[in-house]
């Protein structure tokens, strides 16, 4: 029989095929999860959001994202983030609806402080969830920023005074009372529209063909 | 280590330039490969040139094996891969449909595009069509989601649902690839018509 190039080009294929079948291919494609990497990336507070960034992107309904809220269901139905959902640290690995949404969505999670949030994203990030971040400080911080923002003492520099602003303006809706306004002791020279960068790309795209 | 866009190596927009470079690509080797004509495309459909089946299916072989083995030498993460999830009755109704398209029309979307770059009428004609039934689509989408939705089965590999090894089923998709072959071409020597004297 004569050997054409297309018997040798079958038979490439069937060898490259048979190889793959007792090759350990599974076992490569799941990695472990690194614990130690992920306890570093933890401690370099890379994955924290601040309150001004989140309440940023829910004034502006910016798509893509959604908070998660790991309290207890009484603190949770007493006063929540406008917008988010509650799913307690417990429920967290058998939520449906985490699944689902995380399929979509980059998931911020809050607590009171910031450890039952940062078990939370341990727990999140070892089971293959990998667009997770914290809200820095959690709902204590958030509480005292938006509700009793402070003003820059001292030299203050622009960005202080540009953050204390937005933290007035922005805290009748998280907090929703009507905020009342302070007398503006020191005069405000300046007033530029803020606009912050957003430093976390949360969108995903869509895929497919 | 692969895929880049999901370990950040580019944003969204060198995403997109990619992605018209690759299209570009894919639309040039398709003409290359004569899938601009209608009349050669159609052919399958009389077992006449069986080319489509060929090319598409080694293809996916060359793909499927390429996957593997990027995996399996860690320079892909298999499961950062995008894998649409598989709606089973859904699909079957939309082949159908698609292959009654595909041997009336005589193009499938992408080559109907190469066909119209090339400036083919019937091709113009079929992506007209293509767009209509699109807006159609949508209008009934309400009436036609169970539809949509039937036989969902989440997202689900060929070796998951034979419970065995991603590197099996790889295997067995190339033995059908290479059995394929051989009985395309078989069917070639039957139906091919002799040449007119």
């Amino acid at each position: 029989m004569k050997l054409s190039s297309k018997i040798i080009g079958f038979g490439l294929l069937v060898l490259l095929g048979l190889i793959l079948a007792f090759a350990p291919v599974d076992r490569s494609s799941h990695p472990q999860v690194d614990s130690k990497a992920l306890l570093a990336e933890l401690q370099q507070r890379n994955y924290y959001i601040s309150p001004e960034d989140l309440a940023h992107k829910i004034i502006d309904k910016e798509p893509g994202f959604v908070v998660v809220d790991v309290r207890s269901k009484e603190d949770y139905d007493q006063y929540h983030i406008p917008g988010s959902i509650h799913i307690p640290l417990s429920a967290l690995l058998s939520s449906e609806e985490l699944k689902d949404l995380a399929r979509d969505n980059a998931i911020i999670l809050t607590s009171n402080g910031n450890s039952m949030a940062a078990q939370a994203w341990l727990l999140l990030r070892q089971n293959g969830v990998d667009d997770v971040y914290i809200l820095s400080g959690g709902m204590n911080h958030w509480v005292q920023v938006f509700s009793h923002p402070q003003p820059p003492g001292g030299a203050y520099t622009d960005d202080e005074l540009f953050r204390y602003e937005f933290r007035k303006a922005a805290g009748s809706v998280m907090m929703g009372k009507a905020f009342v306004q302070e007398e503006q002791k020191q005069k405000v020279k300046i007033r530029k529209p803020v606009i912050r960068k957003r430093h976390k790309k949360t969108k995903k795209l869509d895929e497919g063909c | 280590m692969a895929p880049f866009f999901k370990f950040g190596y580019f944003g969204p927009e060198v995403g997109l330039i990619i992605a018209l470079i690759s299209g570009i690509g894919f639309g040039f080797w398709l003409e290359r490969a004569g899938f601009g004509e209608s009349r050669k495309l159609a052919l399958q459909f009389y077992f006449r040139d069986m080319t489509v089946l060929k090319v598409m299916f080694m293809a996916i072989v060359t793909a499927m094996l390429g996957l593997l083995y990027l995996t399996l030498f860690g320079w892909l993460d298999l499961s950062k891969v995008f894998v649409n999830p598989t709606f089973w009755v859904a699909q079957v109704v939309g082949g159908l449909i698609f292959g009654v398209g595909f041997a009336i029309g005589g193009y499938c979307p992408g080559t109907s595009v190469v066909g119209a770059v090339l400036g083919r009428i019937d091709a113009y004609f079929f992506l007209a069509g293509a767009l209509f039934g699109m807006l159609v689509f949508g209008e009934m989408f309400s009436l036609l989601k169970n539809l949509y939705n039937a036989g969902a089965m989440g997202v689900v590999t060929l070796g998951q649902w034979l419970g065995v090894s991603s590197g099996m089923a790889a295997f067995l998709v190339t033995l059908l690839a290479v059995g394929m072959f051989v009985g395309a071409e078989w069917l070639e020597s039957k139906f091919r018509e002799e040449p007119a004297e």
